[in-house]
């Protein structure tokens, strides 16, 4: 289990090119372009899901969520006039000045077909021959990474958000069609919502990394982009041993230490640990 | 030599002293610097006697004092070394030379004490400067030019720290956004809230107000 | 391609482990690192009225050897996790899937989905020996449940990595003729595989599926 202690910020999208050469300076490193495609899991509400499991511990409904990496190849241009050719100007931070609108950043096509070789498809039904023009390929070693996040640590006094995170990492789905929607259901869960997030990333010294970063929710039928006009930010610090509480005070350190730094210039904040709770709240859990 | 301090000839027990020679404000003046940077040094000594490292900062600050405490010691002791150069020490016939031996042998002392003449020689060299083979003049420009690199370096780096002090940056009325678009502040292009409760729940932002708040 | 096949036999006694390997002895051309195994049940808490066709029962194989991954078996499905946080790919981690640690995703089941899958039973095989003989990778350990000694379990591999079925076919067979010659009959051998598909990308996590699926096979049919 990790902890991850985190801030929170925004900036408008023209404020991007100060904020990269500022962070640049103070990091003492690049940006790096990263791409990833999350799909999260909620439970089956055809099951009768309890709190309580057989020891009687109280073991809350939670969402799963599975990601993986999105290849930048694959990544598009969204306000690009031509939409035959979304090919990226440029594959690095710059790309993002031109991820501004409701457009999805990837070549839907090839996106689709990534997914359905991890045996995901997004029109949930029938239609599981979709892009019979996308090249087909039997490889299905997508790697994803499965993950549960409780809400995060309660506490007036917190000057950061403190979540705790339980990941395993699949390396590998083991089937000839549909695998991981077809594990997922048989574990009782069933697909909820997906979305894509493309971004700029900072690596500071003690393990400090700070994403700049769009959002976009997508489903079969359209996409929007949730962070219009703007990026969000997220400053972190993951810690794999949740109970080294000097390293977690070490990490809360660093993080308020960049947010003095920055202050005046980007506000950072923890976000409503209301808003980051992924229970299951579905009507039908007893 | 100015040597006025006792101007009494007699040495008999009952003579009156005259201790209007004595630059006593001198004196005090140096005793006071020369006390607070001791108890400076005192203090980092006994930091790094402690066991684990101290946090830089305090370190820093502590560092800072100390400077600061040395600079003034050192043009307290420059503003007075006409007078202290023309003071000459000796003991009163009452002076008790037995029990205080050896305070007696270093004022009166006209040599350096050996550390001294290492931190003197070790000073000359770290120079660069030789007297023997450089005038007096040359050993002056160079001073000189020194204190102006110093000056120099001060000045920049206080420009360079100006430019990354954020709390100037502001958005306030009056300034226009299309020429100084590179100084202006951020704004809040959404709630963050918002997009958290869609990232951990795919609460949508629209939907937000016509779905009634469901809490556990 | 490598093969596997895995026997069990449930009526062995905790010494038949010794005399398997005495009989062994003379073709061994060497004695490898030892190895453990940890096999659990997992049982669907949940009513669910609708998908009746869908299994209730999940098994999770662990290997501490085979790169320390876990295999997760539900129906005819499987998915292969790694318990080593060095092996999650640099992907994942460079484009915030991953926080660069993972946990046995069996322990995930237990701590977070127990209120639907509640854990049956624990079979755990440790300090288990790796023999090689010129042909096989021979894997012998004794299993204990909670409940005390379960059985002899030997695992048996490949070792030429293009071998074809028939040659396979012989070595297994010998391995059970030894099984035999020490009185040790009435095993269960699988050598079925989850998917047959040769061309599928990564074989040798293909193996991984395939081992632990025979696992099953035996240790639970």
């Amino acid at each position: 289990m990790v902890q991850q202690l985190s801030l929170f910020s925004a900036i408008d999208d023209p404020s991007y090119d100060l904020f990269i050469s500022t962070i640049k300076t103070i990091s003492g490193n690049p940006p790096v372009l990263f791409a990833n495609v999350n799909t999260i899991w909620n439970l089956n509400p055809d099951n009768e899901v309890q709190q309580i499991n057989k020891k009687n511990q109280l073991v809350e409904p939670n969402r799963i969520k599975l990601s993986t990496n999105v290849p930048l190849d694959i990544l598009a241009d969204s306000d690009s006039s031509d939409s035959q050719s979304r090919a990226p100007r440029q594959l690095d931070y710059t790309l993002m000045k031109h991820l501004q609108t409701d457009a999805l950043p990837v070549i839907e096509g090839e996106l689709k077909s990534l997914l359905k070789n991890s045996g995901i498809n997004l029109t949930s039904d029938s239609d599981m021959n979709v892009d019979s023009d996308v090249k087909q390929s039997n490889n299905n070693n997508q790697a994803w990474s499965l993950s549960m996040s409780d809400i995060p640590a309660a506490g007036t006094s917190k000057k950061v958000s403190i979540q705790l995170i339980s990941e395993s990492s699949i390396l590998f789905t083991d089937s000839n069609a549909s695998s991981l929607t077809a594990f997922m259901n048989g574990l009782g869960y069933i697909l909820d919502y997906s979305y894509i997030t493309v971004g700029s990333k900072f690596f500071f010294p003690d393990n400090l990394i700070l994403d700049a970063y769009k959002i976009w929710n997508f489903d079969s039928d359209k996409s929007t982009q949730l962070t219009k006009g703007g990026l969000l930010l997220k400053a972190y610090i993951n810690v794999s041993k949740n109970t080294d509480i000097e390293r977690i005070n070490q990490a809360e350190k660093s993080l308020l230490l960049l947010q003095k730094e920055l202050q005046g210039f980007v506000e950072f904040s923890i976000p409503d640990r209301q808003s980051m709770d992924s229970r299951s709240e579905a009507p039908d859990i007893i | 030599m100015d040597n006025n301090i006792m101007s009494a000839g007699t040495i008999q027990e009952n003579t009156k002293l005259n201790y209007s020679g004595v630059p006593g404000q001198a004196l005090d003046a140096i005793r006071m610097r020369l006390s607070q940077l001791l108890h400076s040094l005192k203090r980092i000594r006994d930091e790094f006697a402690k066991p684990g490292t101290q946090q830089w900062y305090t370190l820093q600050s502590q560092l800072n004092v100390t400077l600061s405490q040395l600079m003034s010691a050192t043009s307290t002791l420059q503003h007075f070394q006409d007078t202290l150069d023309t003071t000459v020490v000796y003991p009163l016939p009452k002076f008790p030379t037995t029990s205080h031996e050896s305070l007696l042998t270093t004022l009166l002392r006209k040599k350096n004490i050996p550390e001294v003449d290492d931190w003197l020689a070790m000073a000359k060299e770290v120079s660069g400067l030789n007297p023997e083979l450089q005038n007096d003049e040359e050993i002056n420009e160079i001073l000189k030019n020194d204190k102006e690199v110093t000056k120099w370096v001060l000045t920049s780096l206080v420009e360079e720290f100006e430019k990354y002090d954020f709390k100037r940056l502001y958005n306030g009325p009056g300034v226009d956004s299309s020429t100084t678009p590179k100084y202006a502040k951020p704004k809040q292009p959404f709630d963050i809230n918002g997009i958290m409760d869609y990232l951990y729940k795919g609460k949508l932002p629209e939907r937000e107000s016509t779905t009634p708040e469901t809490s556990l | 391609m490598t093969r596997t096949a895995v026997i069990f036999n449930e009526k062995a006694t905790p010494d038949a482990l010794v005399e398997f390997k005495d009989a062994l002895s003379n073709t061994l051309t060497s004695i490898l690192e030892p190895w453990s195994l940890e096999f659990k049940t997992f049982r669907k808490t949940t009513k669910n009225e609708r998908s009746s066709n869908s299994s209730n029962i999940m098994y999770s194989v662990s290997f501490a050897h085979h790169d320390k991954g876990t295999v997760l078996i539900h129906d005819k499905y499987a998915i292969i996790t790694t318990n080593n946080s060095n092996d999650i790919p640099k992907d994942l981690i460079l484009n915030t899937c991953s926080t660069g640690t993972t946990e046995p995703i069996d322990n995930l089941l237990a701590l977070r989905l127990s209120n639907i899958w509640s854990q049956r039973q624990g079979i755990r095989g440790d300090a288990g020996e790796t023999l090689q003989t010129t042909n096989l990778i021979v894997r012998v350990v004794n299993l204990f449940s909670s409940t005390g000694f379960k059985g002899l379990l030997i695992e048996l591999n490949s070792l030429d990595d293009d071998v074809s079925e028939e040659e396979f076919k012989i070595s297994v067979d010998h391995v059970q003729t030894v099984l035999k010659d020490i009185n040790c009959k009435d095993f269960k051998l699988s050598t079925d595989r989850l998917n047959f598909n040769e061309n599928n990308g990564n074989r040798k996590l293909n193996i991984l599926s395939d081992l632990a699926y025979q696992y099953i096979q035996v240790l639970e049919y």
